[in-house]
């Protein structure tokens, strides 16, 4: 055993490289180049590393989160969502949306002539082309611009410009309903100093909080009560007065008390015209009664086709059959009515694409391939263009 | 009377890389003969000695005593040349590399008696898995302790003997039996 481990290290010790000096430099100068590109890779690695985390931090800062309305330059809207966003007007002079309760965040192309009016209770935000959040809380309204600039109106007054990076608060003054939500279908060519109410100017600038500075974009704002002056309203620490029981549904609803509006509206019947119509369905739908505003959406369809909300009552319609009501059937009819009211309307596009998502729901997969054609036809590169094919089964060619 | 201060000795910066370079110069001949005689051939020894020092380009300059260099560059072959025998016995029971021939290890330095030898340890070590094969040659070839071996191959004594002990028993009946 000694003898072969003995004559085993002594053949071993004969295995030996045998380089030559000039053969070791030759290999020592290759491992300085390795070690070169070995540095210069790490370094590129890291690099590239770094570049994907800096992205990938921004994109999660910039993210838009939650409830989200987009407004196309060509007038269409595309709400993400956000059930308490609900379209007031929208024609080729203007866009109107209401931010019923809640938060959402809009991002809104460059319109050219068109308005495109953001309310929330007696603010008014007016766009240009610009990316922000509105957000109606307990006892505030909050404007926080992410990108561009918006013009902001309390009961038709300009009060100041939110640029990006900047959040405005209104106290709790503001989230009573104005006149600017009481006439939705009047919107005025000269703008929102057109629109002035009968009231003096320290009554007007009662529910500004004032402008603060946004501390990030996408991270939570500062809360902040601007009601430091006894004359302009309600303190912050106050507790908010509960909705008088006898109080309208209409300014129960303005006010976001949507399951008062509710038991409010069991006691009346709203108005047989357009607006009263699409609230009672608004209070219906946000107070969780979705089945209730079938019927209000469907009269204001039937009795009013000409009016200029008749195309977003059958809109409505169908989101709220196929979303809350499973009944895709009936929601694809509804699509395709609001299409039919208004076929170059700007709800044209999101109607045929809902369309192709509730016949493919309701197993009518031949009528959503041929509504998915169409859509991608008219509009290839339209923002719901992959949902579309999704939904239709249209192979990518 | 004015002191003048003269400096005793004066250093020279040391280029970047000098750490490396020196130890390359000084042991990777070393280094080339531990990869040869445990992998049992002379084709990649020069990858497997550029691995070594490419790995240890971090590590070295950070070693304070240099009594430890050799070891440490020993221990670093160990590891980069067992990966090479596992990859390589994957292969072969994949079919993708051929069993050990003796054209792999020329060995000019020995006796035809030694190549002999070494040429029927190597056959036979082949067809070890790379931890036993790597921990038997450590200790026959290469004539480390047991203690150095089992820290060369990570493992404790005891697993250590065992394999060497799984190899040595069939080395032994092929050579006597």
């Amino acid at each position: 055993m000694a003898d072969l481990a003995s004559k085993l290290k002594s053949a071993a010790s004969r295995l030996e490289p045998g380089w030559s000096e000039a053969a070791l430099q030759g290999l020592a100068r290759e491992t300085s180049r390795r070690l070169v590109r070995r540095r210069r890779v790490t370094a590129a690695v890291a690099l590239c590393a770094g570049v994907l985390l800096l992205v990938g931090v921004v994109s999660l800062v910039r993210a838009p989160a939650g409830p989200r309305v987009e407004v196309a330059s060509t007038g269409e809207v595309v709400v993400h969502d956000a059930p308490s966003v609900r379209t007031l007007v929208i024609d080729d002079a203007e866009t109107r949306l209401e931010v019923v309760a809640g938060a959402a965040r809009f991002s809104v192309e460059p319109q050219g002539p068109r308005r495109v009016v953001v309310l929330a209770g007696r603010v008014q935000v007016d766009v240009v082309g610009t990316v922000f959040v509105v957000e109606r809380r307990a006892r505030e309204v909050r404007v926080a611009v992410d990108e561009g600039v918006v013009r902001v109106s309390f009961d038709g007054v300009v009060q100041r410009h939110v640029r990006a990076g900047e959040v405005s608060l209104f106290d709790e003054a503001a989230l009573a309903a104005g006149p600017a939500a009481e006439r939705p279908n009047e919107p005025t060519a000269a703008g929102v100093e057109a629109a002035p109410r009968d009231t003096s100017a320290a009554e007007r600038e009662a529910g500004v909080a004032g402008v603060v500075p946004s501390p990030a974009p996408g991270s939570r704002p500062t809360e902040r009560s601007g009601a430091s002056n006894p004359a302009r309203g309600p303190k912050a620490g106050k507790k908010p007065q509960p909705p008088a029981p006898d109080a309208p549904w209409r300014d129960l609803a303005a006010q976001g008390a949507f399951d008062e509006a509710w038991r409010a509206l069991q006691a009346t019947t709203p108005r047989d015209e357009p607006d009263d119509l699409l609230r009672a369905a608004d209070v219906a739908r946000l107070s969780g009664h979705a089945a209730a505003a079938v019927a209000p959406l469907e009269r204001v369809v039937e009795r009013f086709p000409g009016d200029a909300r008749a195309p977003l009552a059958a809109f409505t319609l169908g989101r709220l059959f196929l979303e809350d009501l499973g009944a895709p059937a009936r929601a694809a009819t509804a699509f395709e009515r609001a299409r039919a009211l208004a076929p170059r309307g700007p709800l044209a596009a999101d109607a045929l694409a809902r369309e192709v998502e509730a016949l493919a729901k309701s197993d009518s997969k031949a009528r959503a391939l041929e509504r998915a054609r169409q859509y991608l036809e008219l509009w290839p590169r339209g923002p719901r263009a992959a949902a579309v094919r999704q939904w239709g089964g249209v192979r990518e060619e | 009377m004015v002191a003048r201060i003269i400096p005793l000795r004066q250093e020279r910066p040391r280029p970047p890389g000098s750490d490396i370079e020196r130890a390359f110069q000084t042991w990777a001949p070393y280094v080339a003969g531990v990869a040869i005689r445990l992998m049992g051939r002379d084709q990649d020894v020069e990858d497997v000695v550029q691995d070594v020092f490419v790995e240890a380009m971090r590590t070295l300059a950070t070693l304070r005593d240099p009594a430890r260099e050799k070891a440490w560059l020993a221990s670093v072959a160990v590891r980069l040349v067992m990966r090479r025998l596992r990859r390589r016995r994957i292969a072969r029971l994949l079919g993708l590399a051929e069993t050990w021939d003796p054209s792999w290890l020329q060995a000019p330095e020995a006796d035809p008696e030694q190549r002999a030898l070494l040429r029927q340890v190597y056959r036979l070590l082949d067809d070890f898995p790379a931890n036993e094969r790597i921990a038997w040659s450590l200790r026959y070839l290469e004539g480390e302790k047991l203690e150095d071996v089992a820290a060369l191959c990570g493992c404790s004594l005891a697993t250590a003997k065992r394999r060497i002990s799984a190899v040595q028993s069939v080395i032994e009946e092929a050579l006597h039996g």
